[in-house]
């Protein structure tokens, strides 16, 4: 035991002398893996959001009451994030739309108002460019719809007067004409109530800033285990015949090189919650239980690192490409970049016996929630998993000695 | 020539011999697969999901709707978790449930969450498909409007013809020219706008990082030998195109599998192309290491900038996203790094 005690401290000493030299990457890591999956979450979240399209409005001036409705119909939430209005004139608008400075362009002839007023249709004139684009197309969609209301709205108005032409009105035309008139307008105004809006989240509980900020952390302490080669050198073999003379076996050494690995990685993962929490405080995003998720780190950061363990004790310095693949593998598998609903069934699949998976939930309830016991034992499991598959090479020399 | 030919073949023999090679050229196919199969959601995906709960005036709004779908398009489905897995997935963008009571509501004209509206949070909040839903159900409703009207406009004993005229009327003004309507113009030789750079390249960019880190690997190898080494021995010019062709040599396999695996999975120009753009990337990516080792020669420090150079070849050039697209300077950045310039040749 004491052996082991000395070997442990020796080699955390060493391992430990060398993080200094990591600092400086594992903070580039750091901006570069949270910068790379906040534009991912604003890929995902903007992506397929329309971009506004600029319209403009070619309207005389003293036309106050279009511009009036106007200005009513921009500040209408559909309105609002398909197009923005700008006024101009007719011959500026087509000049506009030539020169690709704007997207769309609506006419609407002087006296338009008037010619509304006392019942006579003068049609609006839209211009858009024949090639148009799918935001101009959602546009033309947005025209349609608003039309459509005020010609579901005119053809009652008509309707009820033919009818009262030929049976008779209770009631004066002009009030009948508004009792129609405003009944449409108030449901049509009032259209939102009739929607009782659900928001579904492939993310899960957290939202999708959180998600991806406990994915960047992963991301980063699964690839810093890229940085680690350089304990798994040609001359570890020399090192492990020795230590077998001084009585540590392949079980004991394999068990120290994992939680030296882990422990530098639990303390990288200490530095990323803390920029987490910064980060987050800063921009508004979360308040970390960073009590809680700190000490919780350290099976995620051993569990980690048995990973990386099993492949550089295998693999030695080459294993760096093994362990980006597999790296790379969970990474799609799990979801840590693109939600899992969105993969097909057969990574979805594959992603539930990735332990990246687990990683991601378990440091999500440890940083925003309550942490579950058995995320602990499946760690557990995983460590001594590592070790015991570490220690086999070693076993096998032995025998083979 | 001789000896350049000798070092080429001695590096290829040792190198096809490592078994570790042969996987790792398994799994860049592997991965390159992965990346093929995942689709993400089109950004011009307009499918609705209705779900209807009410009956035979539901199917009549629903058929309303697909007639007036306009840019969207309605389909109906059988079963409400199938459209909230629909709309998770991101096969389809929104669902609409028409719940049980919607005609018994509007006749109220209580009409308060009669629809329940699913979106995603990876999608907008589906104001403009709102905007179409109500316009058709609109024309549904304009009919139970008039009917709730026509007690107050009419007297009773003409109320049931007045009302089946106005009906009548109505549905014929509801298509006619004589209510208002925009007059559409297009105009041709409209200066086309710059459309953003959206174009991801993942299976490419996979292969080439895993060549790229196989490569740092390689120069790794030189730094963790230093004297060691046989390059070591070599005047300093010889040494450099040394471990030029080493650093080549050590990826031509991973490179062969690369070509192989975009033509198999179907993002491969003509095979000529996809060679030289291939070549043009080994020798770009050899001179980046190269220039790596000179400037760190500890083996703490070059293996401890492995994993961040990576990072930056990974998440600059436009493997998975194109950040070029927010922050413009990042394109002549890409010209920098070896997988930048592989993309920019696509």
């Amino acid at each position: 035991m004491r052996q082991f005690a000395t070997y442990f401290l020796l080699e955390l000493k060493k391992d430990i002398r060398m993080l200094p030299w990591f600092f400086g990457s594992i903070l580039l890591l750091m901006v570069l893996v949270f910068s790379g999956t906040l534009a991912i979450s604003q890929v995902f979240l903007k992506g397929q959001v329309f971009d506004a399209i600029t319209v403009d409005m070619a309207v005389s001036d003293h036309e106050t009451k279009v511009k009036l409705i106007a200005d009513v119909l921009s500040s209408m939430e559909s309105v609002k994030n398909i197009c923005r209005f700008q006024y101009t004139t007719e011959e500026e608008a087509r000049a506009h739309l030539k020169r690709g400075e704007s997207d769309a362009a609506i006419i609407i002839r002087d006296d338009f108002y008037k010619d509304m007023e006392t019942g006579k249709n003068t049609p609006a004139v839209i211009l858009f460019p024949v090639n148009d684009t799918f935001e101009t197309r959602m546009f033309r969609q947005l025209i349609t719809d608003g039309v459509s209301l005020i010609q579901t709205t005119e053809a009652a108005v008509y309707a009820a007067t033919d009818a009262g032409k030929t049976y008779g009105l209770k009631v004066s035309r002009k009030e009948m004409e508004d009792l129609i008139f405003f009944s449409y307008i108030e449901k049509a105004f009032f259209r939102g109530e009739i929607f009782q809006k659900h928001v579904v989240s492939a993310t899960g509980e957290y939202g999708v800033i959180s998600y991806y900020g406990i994915s960047g952390m992963m991301i980063c302490l699964l690839m810093c285990g890229l940085n680690f080669s350089f304990m798994y050198g040609k001359q570890e073999d020399v090192i492990a015949e020795k230590l077998r003379v001084y009585g540590i076996g392949a079980v004991p050494s394999s068990a120290v090189k994992l939680l030296t690995a882990g422990l530098i990685l639990w303390m990288i993962s200490l530095i990323l919650l803390c920029f987490l929490q910064m980060t987050g405080k800063l921009l508004g995003f979360w308040d970390l239980k960073l009590g809680q998720a700190m000490i919780g780190m350290l099976p995620v950061s051993l569990s980690i690192s048995s990973i990386f363990h099993v492949v550089y004790t295998y693999g030695r310095q080459g294993g760096g490409v093994v362990l980006f693949f597999i790296n790379i593998g969970m990474i799609l598998c799990s979801g840590a970049l693109i939600p899992v609903s969105y993969l097909p069934k057969a990574l979805q699949t594959a992603g539930t016996i990735m332990p990246l998976s687990y990683w991601e939930i378990h440091g999500a309830q440890l940083c925003f929630g309550s942490s579950d016991g058995k995320w602990f034992l499946l760690e557990g499991a995983i460590i001594v998993g590592g070790i015991l598959i570490g220690s086999l090479k070693g076993c096998y020399k032995w025998k083979k000695d | 020539m001789e000896k350049r030919l000798i070092w080429i073949e001695v590096l290829l023999k040792i190198r096809l011999k490592k078994s570790v090679l042969w996987i790792q050229a398994a799994a860049m196919l592997f991965l390159m697969w992965m990346a093929s199969v995942i689709v993400l959601p089109d950004h011009e995906n307009m499918h609705v999901l209705v779900y209807n709960e009410d009956g035979s005036f539901g199917e009549q709004f629903i058929e309303n709707l697909k007639e007036n779908a306009g840019e969207f398009l309605f389909q109906e489905t059988d079963d409400p978790e199938i459209l909230r897995q629909e709309i998770l997935a991101g096969h389809a963008k929104y669902g609409l449930i028409l719940k049980a009571g919607l005609e018994e509501g509007l006749q109220k004209e209580e009409t308060e969450d009669l629809i329940l509206f699913i979106s995603s949070e990876m999608s907008d909040n589906g104001s403009s498909v709102l905007e179409t839903v109500y316009q058709a159900l609109f024309s549904v409703y304009s009919t139970m409007l008039l009917e709730h009207r026509a007690p107050q406009i009419f007297e009773q004993e003409v109320l049931e013809d007045a009302l089946a005229l106005m009906k009548e009327r109505n549905e014929y003004y509801k298509t006619s020219e004589k209510v208002f309507d925009v007059t559409y113009e297009y105009l041709s030789d409209v200066k086309e706008k710059q459309q953003e750079e959206r174009d991801v390249f993942p299976i490419r960019g996979i292969a080439a990082s895993m060549i790229l880190l196989h490569m740092m690997l390689a120069g790794g190898e030189t730094v963790s030998l230093g004297k060691g080494s046989y390059e070591h021995n070599l005047r300093k010019w010889e040494k450099r195109e040394y471990l030029f062709w080493k650093y080549i040599i050590s990826s031509v396999l991973l490179a062969v599998t690369a070509v192989i695996g975009c033509n198999i999975f179907g993002v491969g120009k003509s095979l000529t192309t996809e060679v030289l753009n291939m070549v043009f990337f080994l020798f770009a990516g050899s001179l980046w290491v190269i220039l790596l080792g000179i400037w760190l020669k500890k083996e703490a420090v070059y293996y401890g900038c492995i994993c961040p150079l990576l990072a930056v070849n990974v998440i600059l050039p436009p493997v998975f996203f194109g950040i070029s697209t927010y922050i413009p300077a990042v394109r002549w950045i890409n010209w920098l790094l070896p997988v930048g310039i592989y993309l920019k040749m696509q």
